[in-house]
């Protein structure tokens, strides 16, 4: 069960216009303590009570005005965000606004279906065929009452499917997708549901390459990108305090 | 917040030559979410979903924690603009969000940023260092990030206490410096509310913010005081497991020691649960 929570709200105002001066966003954040970035908090995993603090210290210290950049978080099926004001008014929370659907049997199937899709890299037909599951049925799945579950036959291989793919993410070097994708007739396996062979292969192909040597790959720094060097300093803190600004 | 026994690291204590902290748990500890933040640079344009899958079984296995879904998620930013009555977008990354079955803990993943939250904080190397490892060794396997621009440790606190009917209540508990006009002698007690942030540059490579201030809390017809406190390096390094694991213990020694100056030793003593309760 997912529950929409609401945005915060907040307080949007004009600007004075000296500030509309300051506020032409250069490209990247200027530097020193008013580039800092707090570390983002997604609020809808706390309290009430938590939250209403957060709004009320974002309220008071962290105002958007216009022409600022905010960053924002969001789920791909959610239809709200909320943001993390950048660089001119600070930093202030990650909001993930849940999806308003309630999760249902039938969602975790679908769910399921286009995650090994996506992680076996192959078509919706490919699919159909390897797990017995049938085109039609499979598009009612979206349409039905959350409160039922598909019958075990509509089902087909799904689970099994599943359960090979788990075995094969381990048994494999690198992404299954690509191990799948590398022989034709792993390919042709997958699709005739024969996923127990399929497992046997990646086992097979395991424990004969189990002996090879060690590879190290040099990581090093970007080349576009220069290290900068900074020295130590022994200066003991210093304090910056900042008060909210009351209208 | 809560504390824990040392681990080994280079360095163990706190940065800018803050005083290091009693480390024992507190019994009343009175965190309420805790968030890590790391921001690099790696190659990848993308996570992808298997390997989303792979980390998610990889920290259930190294957690014992129950992570079970997975959500695509995106973040990017946007400009807001009044005028045209709308926001222009840029950099838009997609990663995942994966949660507990409870939605207490969650990680997030982009290309260039991973993020651990949670409201279940007993100690440090168990609810923030072992899921910030897992992640940092799967990531170093996969997309191979190359440079850390940025590792922030974050500790949220609401002081809760139902005696606490005034501002002025907090005192002897919370640092006198901290409630600051609280304790003027003319309108002290005429307080009901602020909202306080303060920047410390701990040193040339680290900062921290301090949010702080009392509040009305509805339920219990109280005052609650927050004390939200964000540590956090800022300077580009090279990418390391090792050596981000190593900042962020760092870290959370400074953030512990900012705590402790943040609150009364006797209000600290209460909070560690000892008899001596004010």
């Amino acid at each position: 069960m997912t529950m929409t929570i609401p945005t915060g709200s907040r307080i949007f105002h004009t600007p004075p216009r000296w500030r509309q001066d300051l506020v032409a966003l250069p490209d990247e954040p200027a530097s020193g303590v008013d580039s800092w970035e707090p570390t983002p908090v997604n609020v809808t995993r706390t309290t009430p009570a938590l939250r209403d603090l957060f709004e009320l210290f974002a309220s008071s210290l962290d105002p958007v005005t216009e022409l600022d950049r905010v960053r924002f978080v969001h789920s791909a099926d959610g239809d709200a965000t909320d943001f993390v004001a950048f660089s001119q008014a600070s930093v202030t929370f990650i909001q993930l606004k849940e999806s308003s659907s309630v999760v249902g049997a039938f969602s975790d199937v679908i769910q399921t279906f286009e995650r090994l899709q996506v992680e076996l890299g192959v078509t919706q037909r490919d699919l159909f065929r390897a797990t017995g599951i049938k085109h039609r049925t499979f598009h009612s799945w979206a349409k039905k009452s959350t409160d039922s579950r598909p019958r075990l036959s509509s089902v087909g291989q799904l689970w099994l499917l599943a359960d090979a793919v788990d075995d094969l993410r381990e048994s494999v070097e690198g992404s299954v997708n690509k191990w799948i994708h590398a022989k034709p007739d792993r390919l042709e396996m997958l699709r005739a549901g024969r996923f127990d062979d399929l497992v046997n292969a990646a086992v097979v192909g395991s424990r004969a390459g189990s002996l090879s040597a060690a590879r190290s790959t040099y990581t090093g720094l970007a080349p576009d990108v220069e290290l900068p060097v900074v020295k130590s300093d022994d200066r003991p803190a210093s304090v910056k305090v900042r008060q909210s600004a009351r209208p | 917040m809560t504390t824990n026994i040392s681990e080994s690291a280079p360095f163990d204590g706190p940065l800018g030559g803050l005083p290091p902290a009693d480390r024992r748990l507190l019994r009343y500890a009175p965190l309420e979410v805790a968030i890590i933040e790391v921001k690099f640079t790696s190659p990848a344009k993308e996570i992808a979903a298997d390997v989303a899958a792979h980390i998610r079984d990889a920290l259930n296995t190294a957690t014992e924690v129950d992570y079970t879904s997975i959500q695509p998620a995106t973040t990017g930013t946007v400009q807001v603009n009044f005028e045209i009555q709308g926001s222009s977008w840029a950099e838009q990354n997609h990663g995942w969000q994966i949660s507990s079955s409870d939605g207490s803990r969650s990680v997030t993943l982009f290309p260039d940023s991973l993020i651990v939250q949670t409201t279940e904080y007993s100690h440090w190397s168990v609810s923030i260092r072992t899921p910030l490892s897992v992640l940092l060794q799967e990531l170093a396997s996969t997309i191979k990030p190359s440079l850390i621009h940025r590792i922030g440790l974050r500790y949220v606190d609401r002081f809760v206490d139902p005696d606490c009917k005034t501002v002025s209540d907090w005192g002897g508990k919370i640092e006198a410096s901290l409630l600051g006009p609280v304790g003027n002698s003319i309108f002290g007690t005429m307080v009901q509310g602020a909202q306080q942030q303060i920047e410390l540059a701990v040193d040339n490579r680290h900062g921290a913010i301090l949010r702080h201030g009392p509040a009305q809390d509805a339920s219990t017809k109280s005052i609650n005081y927050l004390l939200d406190l964000d540590v956090f390096a800022h300077a580009t390094t090279p990418f390391g497991v090792d050596d981000v694991l190593g900042t962020a213990n760092n870290l959370n020694r400074t953030s512990l020691s900012l705590f402790q100056a943040c609150v009364s030793s006797d209000y600290f003593t209460t909070l560690q649960g000892e008899e001596n309760r004010l």
